[in-house]
């Protein structure tokens, strides 16, 4: 049976915890998804340094591990005289890794939409960009959308990686609550419930989201 | 894989013994192997067995250019050697860990434990120890030239502490209007003190001795928080040996030797 | 109107486009035919810098097609264009499909291109399908529906690119007629096709072309009954008999 007293206990951590943990996954990923349109865009860009550029970030985010990116922002950054807290550390570094997975579903996603529909959009005097927004991501977001969701998951088991630079999420406070009270699993019980409550409705939402767009077929 | 094994083999063998010896611990007896040495006199030993330790940098450390285990620890031990026996080669130094040092002890393989090794309650119930030798407990370490100058000054600044361990909980208590972060490791939340991120560092003024050590621009603050200090360990009962041990401490610090050894190692004066 | 002077493409080490000339008067009808790989389809969609060219001048409405400094963008809402494969936009209804370029390029207000749009749908007959999405619509309607969009933007040039191929038979009548009731108000027309039916009816001029060349050129009547090209001769020969 679990151990009830040290959630009645230590509600007052959880909740900030549980608050924070919220907080980031919600500006990292509006920040990720905005990130990752542009990245995507300029990936598929006939214009080769937009391309270049792109795609050297996304190979260099996804080829390094995020509690070194974490790591850069928190402890690198102040080498150059840019001191960020633990939060807005946090936040980048999660947005900045996760823009490289959404950035790769979103180009899969406007790749998959039928070349005809760009010449289409031009053709008609549209900007590539009003093309982009007006025609192919339209399209391309029911494509996008499972994978979008698997990565919206990920950023927030993700977020769990701000404590280890002292953002005070709930990992933060499961780790200091753990080491004080001694009963470790029960802890970790709640923190995982904890983070049940984020994923479960964003799971059932990306579900609903799928449902909705497949209809419109 | 080797090594893991070995240090797997020392450890279940550390745990039988552990377990074998407290059974002997119990019994008002000494153990009976062990009488007669303590019946001789200490003046006749042809040596003293100490066990130190190499992983504890500047108390008992492998010096990396000439390979050899040196420290605080091990000089303080050669002192005390030195005095009881008189001379300055009748030391023997075994390297022992957290785990092995006290079956060790109680087996006879060393005579006395001079390894950074806290008093508590429950090893006073396997072991007698000597008066404190080392003033430790839980210390602050600022930048040079920090307006902190003790836990006093804390109100609104940040302290940085380790995961795991007390220090944090310790400064809200006595503290309660200081912001505590903590980090995963020490060397985490030494980067985070180098980098910014905290006004002070605080764990135990030994390792944070290490750190002003290898790091001049930092210094200690405000003495120990919690007295933990440590002692010099002697088999339980073995009260000829306790009584030389602290003898010779005493005349240590009389004669200004304890504080030239904490000096050459701490290159500080001590509290 | 529409100028091709020693115009040059290659594709990597193909060479698609050879030395083509070409001037297309305005209000003029031109239609292209010739195998498939002659390059009929992708001098078509040099007009409208679909596809860029290697070397030669093109000239369209006065301005060079190529150059940095014309603004495509705008040099595009003069020239409609109607695929092979419609291209519709799946995820916006007829209306809504006919109405976006007026609304973003043009700038019209919703209402004003409502009725721009409505008043095309009517021109090519489907009128009443304005709220439904193309993938509710046959072929021949989305074609249709298509051309409309073409015209919404009111433009002086339309290119259609095979715009018969991917429908059914039954539904060519339908596109062709709305195509032939376009070449009677005058619109400049560039037509990519096999229909020769259609050239043969409605072209003011055939151009048949073979391995990136212009091999023969002419009005339908001479073109059709005594063709001087082997080339042309053989390819008529084959296509009619189908």
């Amino acid at each position: 049976m679990l151990d009830f007293s040290i959630l009645i206990d230590h509600k007052k951590e959880f909740l900030a915890g549980f608050l924070t943990t919220l907080e980031v996954s919600l500006l990292a990923l509006v920040l990720s998804v905005i990130l990752g349109i542009v990245l995507a865009v300029m990936k598929i860009s006939p214009l080769k340094m937009l391309k270049g550029l792109a795609t050297a970030y996304i190979e260099f985010i996804q080829n390094t591990p995020l509690l070194i990116q974490i790591f850069f922002f928190y402890f690198g950054l102040p080498a150059v005289g840019i001191q960020l807290n633990p939060f807005i550390s946090g936040t980048i570094g999660l947005a900045v890794y996760s823009s490289a997975y959404i950035a790769e579903a979103i180009r899969a996603g406007i790749q998959a939409v039928s070349h005809g529909q760009v010449e289409a959009g031009r053709a008609s005097g549209l900007t590539y960009l009003q093309t982009m927004q007006h025609i192919i991501l339209p399209q391309a977001i029911k494509v996008v959308i499972p994978p979008l969701g698997n990565q919206f998951l990920n950023l927030v088991m993700g977020s769990a990686i701000l404590g280890s630079i002292s953002g005070k999420d709930l990992m933060y406070y499961g780790d200091i609550i753990a080491s004080d009270t001694f009963v470790v699993f029960d802890v970790y019980i709640f923190v995982a419930l904890f983070y049940l409550i984020l994923t479960v409705p964003l799971s059932l939402f990306i579900h609903h989201l799928e449902r909705k767009l497949s209809a419109s077929d | 894989m080797k090594k893991w094994q070995k240090n797997w083999g020392i450890a279940l063998v550390s745990v039988l013994l552990a377990v074998s010896m407290s059974g002997c611990g119990k019994s008002d007896d000494a153990a009976p192997a062990l009488a007669n040495k303590s019946e001789k006199s200490i003046k006749d030993m042809d040596k003293i067995v100490v066990g130190i330790g190499s992983d504890a940098f500047p108390f008992g450390y492998v010096d990396t250019a000439d390979k050899k285990t040196k420290g605080f620890d091990l000089d303080i031990a050669a002192a005390i050697v030195k005095d009881i026996l008189g001379a300055d080669d009748k030391i023997e130094y075994k390297d022992v860990n957290g785990k092995t040092r006290i079956p060790m002890l109680k087996n006879g393989d060393i005579d006395i434990i001079v390894k950074t090794m806290t008093i508590t309650e429950d090893r006073k119930k396997e072991v007698d120890f000597s008066d404190p030798y080392f003033s430790a407990g839980q210390s602050l370490l600022v930048p040079k030239g920090s307006a902190i100058k003790g836990i006093d000054d804390l109100k609104g600044k940040k302290v940085i502490a380790v995961k795991g361990t007390r220090d944090g909980k310790t400064i809200e208590e006595k503290s309660p209007d200081a912001i505590v972060s903590e980090y995963e490791n020490l060397g985490e939340a030494f980067t985070a003190l180098t980098t910014g991120k905290g006004d002070v560092l605080t764990t135990d003024n030994a390792i944070l001795m290490g750190l002003a050590l290898e790091n001049p621009g930092y210094e200690l603050v405000g003495g120990v928080i919690d007295d933990q200090p440590w002692g010099i360990a002697v088999r339980k009962g073995d009260k000829e040996m306790l009584d030389a041990v602290n003898a010779s401490l005493k005349k240590l610090k009389e004669t200004g030797e304890y504080d030239k050894i904490y000096e050459k190692w701490l290159k500080q004066k001590p509290e | 109107m529409i100028q091709f002077s020693k115009i040059n493409k290659h594709y990597g080490s193909n060479h698609v486009l050879k030395d083509v000339d070409l001037n297309i008067r305005e209000g003029e009808v031109v239609v292209i035919i010739g195998p498939s790989g002659s390059g009929k389809s992708t001098l078509l969609r040099c007009i409208n810098r679909l596809e860029s060219i290697t070397s030669g001048e093109l000239n369209v409405h006065g301005k060079k097609v190529n150059d940095k400094h014309t603004n495509i963008n705008q040099l595009r809402q003069e020239i409609g264009m109607v695929f092979q494969h419609f291209n519709l936009y799946p995820h916006k209804s007829v209306l809504d499909n006919i109405t976006l370029a007026p609304i973003k390029v043009r700038g019209m207000s919703k209402a004003q291109a409502d009725e721009l749009a409505m008043y095309y749908l009517e021109k090519v007959g489907i009128k009443e399908k304005a709220h439904v999405y193309p993938s509710n619509l046959s072929g021949g309607q989305q074609q249709r529906v298509a051309i409309a969009r073409g015209l919404a933007m009111k433009p002086k040039i339309m290119l259609f690119d095979e715009p018969t191929s991917a429908l059914d038979p039954e539904m060519v009548g339908e596109v062709l007629d709305v195509m032939k009731a376009l070449t009677k108000e005058g619109m400049t027309m560039v037509v990519v096709t096999h229909e020769m039916g259609f050239a043969r009816e409605v072209a003011d001029r055939v151009i048949f072309m073979d391995q990136g060349q212009i091999v023969e050129e002419g009005a339908p009547a001479h073109f059709f009954t005594n063709p001087s090209e082997d080339r042309a001769r053989l390819f008529l020969s084959r296509i009619l008999v189908h």
